[in-house]
């Protein structure tokens, strides 16, 4: 009896430690992460780099957080006949080693109602969301430029 | 016989080069001076001046074309809650800006942020939001009719979509991400259009000096 709870100690521990392995493996690869430092009375900021799906599978992002803002989207600035707007995107396929690119003027992290002022030299985490429950939490300098 | 032949076959040859000389220095009579168009600015052949609009300055006064005059002026239209277009046109015109002053010829240019949304920039948020870029740059706004009275004389295009009020209250907004060229007479002279960068902004702030004067 006794060497049979063993095993499922054993057994059991082995799990946890395969899926903390699992959990702590990053699923993403942020290059170039940067947030624009707010002007005052911004009520809205974006994020920017490039974002690499490094976890050997097909990803998909739904959805940004972060602590330091009351909302996050993942935004695209579309330009159609000279006039930019706005597009929400709910879900953005990464293939295994794709890219996806955030960048002024067009994809970008949308992050709105700060709780506070960012200033250049501050950082903020950034929670990005996928499906099926994952999220990866990443560090973005905050950047004047 | 042979010198008659060859006579003509000199004649045939020397008509074949005065027509093909003419078919190639002939240029058609040109009633309008063609546009001088770059990677990112089109400078119009006829300046075109603006007439009467009045506006509301930031921090107080208002801000009409006679306002315009005396300097290039670099019309932007946005609003403060943008959160990529406006704050990266911003920026860059800033940096643009810097490297004039560098070369001590800032003066030459004013920056103007038109906000086309009044309902959230219609108090003095607007003027620290643009003087963040700079402390030259000037902000404006004004009530729809005001608005849209500078901004149908230049072609920029914008919706408020204050309709489209989620939860939280905010809307979009769209707008033209072009930059609006009025020369020192209140004239409408060129438009820029987006991608830009700021060297390339800053040489032609420059070339837009120059021309100053030269193009009616």
């Amino acid at each position: 009896m006794k060497t049979i709870r063993t095993r499922f100690m054993v057994l059991l521990s082995a799990l946890f430690v395969v899926s903390a392995v699992y959990a702590g493996k990053p699923m993403v690869k942020v290059e170039g992460g940067w947030v624009r430092e707010a002007p005052p009375g911004a009520m809205a900021l974006a994020a920017y780099g490039k974002v690499i799906n490094v976890s050997g599978k097909v990803l998909q992002l739904t959805g940004v957080e972060c602590d330091e803002f009351g909302m996050g989207m993942i935004h695209e600035t579309v330009v159609k006949d000279g006039m930019s707007s706005m597009h929400h995107h709910t879900g953005m396929m990464l293939t295994r080693g794709g890219k996806v690119e955030f960048k002024p003027g067009g994809m970008h992290i949308m992050l709105m109602k700060p709780k506070r002022k960012l200033k250049a030299g501050d950082e903020v985490v950034i929670r990005l969301q996928f499906m099926g429950g994952h999220e990866q939490a990443v560090t973005f300098p905050v950047e004047k430029k | 016989m042979n010198t008659l032949s060859g006579k003509i076959l000199l004649a045939a040859v020397a008509l074949l080069a005065l027509l093909l000389g003419l078919w190639v220095g002939w240029e058609k009579p040109v009633s309008e001076p063609p546009l001088m168009q770059d990677r990112f600015m089109t400078l119009f052949p006829h300046a075109k001046p603006l007439v009467p609009f009045t506006l509301e300055r930031a921090g107080g006064g208002t801000f009409t074309a006679e306002s315009l005059k005396g300097k290039i002026d670099i019309v932007f239209f946005g609003y403060t809650a943008c959160p990529d277009v406006c704050p990266t046109t911003l920026q860059m015109l800033s940096q643009a800006y810097a490297q004039l002053r560098k070369q001590g010829k800032e003066k030459d240019i004013r920056i103007v942020f038109v906000s086309v949304d009044p309902g959230r920039d219609r108090t003095d948020r607007l003027k620290t939001y643009v003087e963040y870029f700079d402390k030259d740059f000037v902000g404006v706004t004004g009530d729809a009719d005001q608005i849209a009275a500078l901004a149908k004389q230049l072609g920029a295009a914008y919706e408020v979509l204050d309709k489209q009020r989620n939860a939280a209250g905010d809307y979009p907004v769209n707008h033209t991400g072009a930059l609006f060229v009025v020369n020192s007479n209140a004239a409408y002279i060129a438009v820029m259009t987006p991608p830009f960068e700021a060297g390339a902004l800053a040489s032609r702030f420059a070339l837009l000096k120059q021309l100053e004067g030269k193009v009616r």
